[in-house]
């Protein structure tokens, strides 16, 4: 502590409400005041002593330690915007000044960090500059803040869309989305999926009939583009639909105007298209199953919907958005998920993506009613596809790891003890000692 | 067994999630039979799951890391800290638990723990 009198150079850091710690030469931490305690979740006692990047554990340690910086350049740092990591693995974003401390004569004795916890700062400018949804689209990561900033503008145009994306990913949710915040959304909103319907039936559901038009037309029925007039048509799985029908589409689409089957002049449509595909359009269009023609005029702006893999980190956020939605329309009183059940699907690769992950949730309401959804209110070939050992007990003992290793190297070797010693790098003796000492039961030998 | 430990001037670095370098270790019966360093440029999970380890030893790392890690079938022990060649050297021997190399704060305890590689009796 540099002051004459230690005690009240404590009492003085104490009182103040940022994070200081001071180091010497060799980095070792030499003072450690309370609310440095507090932010980083080390104890003083603990503190003192140790290297500084041990017990601090910023982003910045590593790379570029400002304290360093500091001593190499004689410039201080000041609000250097970083994080710590505290023990337990919460990260905690902090700002930190550096400046050297020296004795009388001007020798460098060590340095001075002082931090300022902005979780609370962060939080709030999180909660002002992010969205975690838009219309019903959820999401919090990377790829669907992108999103979320980018149609506002496109609901704004008037432009044709197509929103390409594996099943499940929420096509149709950003179909709805751009409509809802365009200028259409008073006027319906209609989907249709091109790829179940066959294209006579198709045909007519698109443009409608007049009556006498077929054999069965027994009155005027208007088809979805009459339904959407003024509002937006969604066409799903427009890359499913024959080249006839893709000469009828084209034509809607350039004269703005089409003709139900029968009638004897076109009808003029005001109808916002947006198309979706899980295939690859330039591919269809190279291998000529699609009208490039066609391609270019619905292509003026493309949507990828990413699959669920590549943004695993809104799968929280979707479990709670499931789990509140299925709790409220089943009224059950679920809280969530067990931190198992969350580690298991992190583990998942969700090939059926959002809509996979919102049919697990609503197959453990079935199961569960109550408190948290755990492991075994999961469908089973979920839980077939994760290796047991993939999924650990949390917060468990040094014994019940233990004892979870060596059960689970014995199950893979159906009860070889000296193979699985083998695996685990133990001696066979060691193992035997274990297996008794923890009470394990050694399956029998296939 | 393959084992990596992110290095950071011949210690272990203080936070995982933003090393740039992992001392990558093949363990077999308690020996190390090959060992390398490997400079990190991707995502760490990618990486590790790339480099095909089974156990990471770390000092700092964030939970959702380590949660992410630990479902792909990564071993994570986390909260050690020192000397790298000291800390493998105890990880072989089975002595990482005791105590010698946790890092300030206990919670660390709860997160990974050490099994033993060889005992010395």
């Amino acid at each position: 502590m540099y002051h004459e009198d230690p005690v009240i150079a404590e009492t003085i850091l104490d009182s103040v409400a940022d994070g200081v710690f001071t180091v010497d030469s060799e980095w070792r931490i030499t003072s450690f005041n309370s609310a440095a305690e507090r932010i980083t979740g080390v104890r003083r006692e603990a503190a003192l002593g140790r290297q500084c990047c041990d017990v601090f554990r910023a982003s910045i340690c590593e790379s570029e330690c400002a304290l360093r910086e500091t001593r190499d350049s004689g410039l201080p740092i000041v609000n250097k915007a970083v994080y710590v990591v505290r023990p337990g693995g919460r990260r905690v974003p902090i700002s930190i000044s550096t400046s050297l401390l020296k004795d009388s004569t001007g020798r460098i004795i060590g340095g001075v960090e002082t931090f300022r916890d902005l979780s609370l700062v962060e939080e709030l400018r999180r909660k002002l500059e992010q969205r975690q949804s838009l219309a019903d689209i959820i999401g919090r990561s990377a790829v669907m803040q992108d999103l979320f900033e980018l149609l506002p503008a496109v609901a704004a145009s008037e432009s044709t869309v197509v929103i390409q994306g594996a099943s499940g990913t929420g096509k149709e949710l950003v179909a709805s989305a751009i409509h809802d915040l365009s200028a259409r959304r008073g006027k319906p909103f209609v989907a249709i999926n091109c790829g179940a319907l066959p294209d006579t039936l198709l045909e007519s559901e698109l443009f409608g009939h007049t009556a006498g038009a077929f054999t069965d037309a027994r009155r005027d029925k208007p088809g979805r583009f009459a339904l959407a007039e003024g509002g937006t048509l969604f066409l799903d799985e427009i890359g499913d639909i024959s080249a006839a029908m893709q000469m009828r589409l084209l034509r809607v689409l350039q004269e703005r105007e089409y003709e139900p089957l029968g009638a004897v002049k076109p009808v003029p449509a005001d109808v916002r298209v947006i198309a979706a595909t899980n295939q690859d359009l330039p591919e269809l269009v190279a291998a000529g199953s699609f009208r490039e023609d066609l391609f270019y005029r619905i292509n003026v702006m493309t949507i990828d919907m990413p699959p669920l893999l590549e943004r695993m980190e809104d799968i929280p956020l979707l479990i709670e958005h499931f789990v509140g939605a299925f709790s409220h329309l089943q009224n059950k009183d679920v809280a969530g998920v067990s931190e198992e059940v969350l580690e298991t699907l992190m583990g998942h690769d969700f090939p059926g993506n959002v809509r996979e992950l919102e049919n697990i949730i609503e197959h453990a309401f079935i199961l569960c009613s109550s408190g948290l959804i755990e492991r075994h209110h999961l469908p089973r070939k979920l839980l077939e596809k994760i290796r047991p050992s993939m999924v650990r007990p949390p917060g468990a003992t040094l014994q019940s790891i233990e004892a979870f290793h060596i059960t689970d190297a014995l199950r893979r070797h159906g009860g070889n003890c000296r193979a699985a010693a083998e695996e685990l790098g133990i001696h066979r003796s060691t193992m035997f000692r274990k297996i008794k000492a923890l009470g394990i039961t050694v399956p029998d030998q296939r | 067994m393959r084992v990596a430990v992110p290095i950071c001037r011949c210690r272990v670095s203080p936070v995982f999630d933003v090393a740039r370098r992992y001392r990558v270790i093949d363990v077999h019966s308690g020996r190390i039979t090959d060992q390398a360093d490997h400079v990190v440029c991707g995502e760490p999970c990618r990486e590790l799951m790339e480099l095909a380890v089974d156990q990471l030893i770390c000092a700092g790392i964030t939970r959702e890391l380590q949660i992410r890690l630990r479902s792909h079938g990564i071993d994570v022990m986390a909260g050690f800290c020192g000397a790298i060649d000291e800390v493998i050297n105890a990880f072989l021997y089975g002595r990482l638990a005791d105590g010698d190399f946790n890092m300030p704060g206990s919670e660390w305890r709860h997160h990974g723990l050490p099994m033993a590689q060889k005992t010395k009796g």
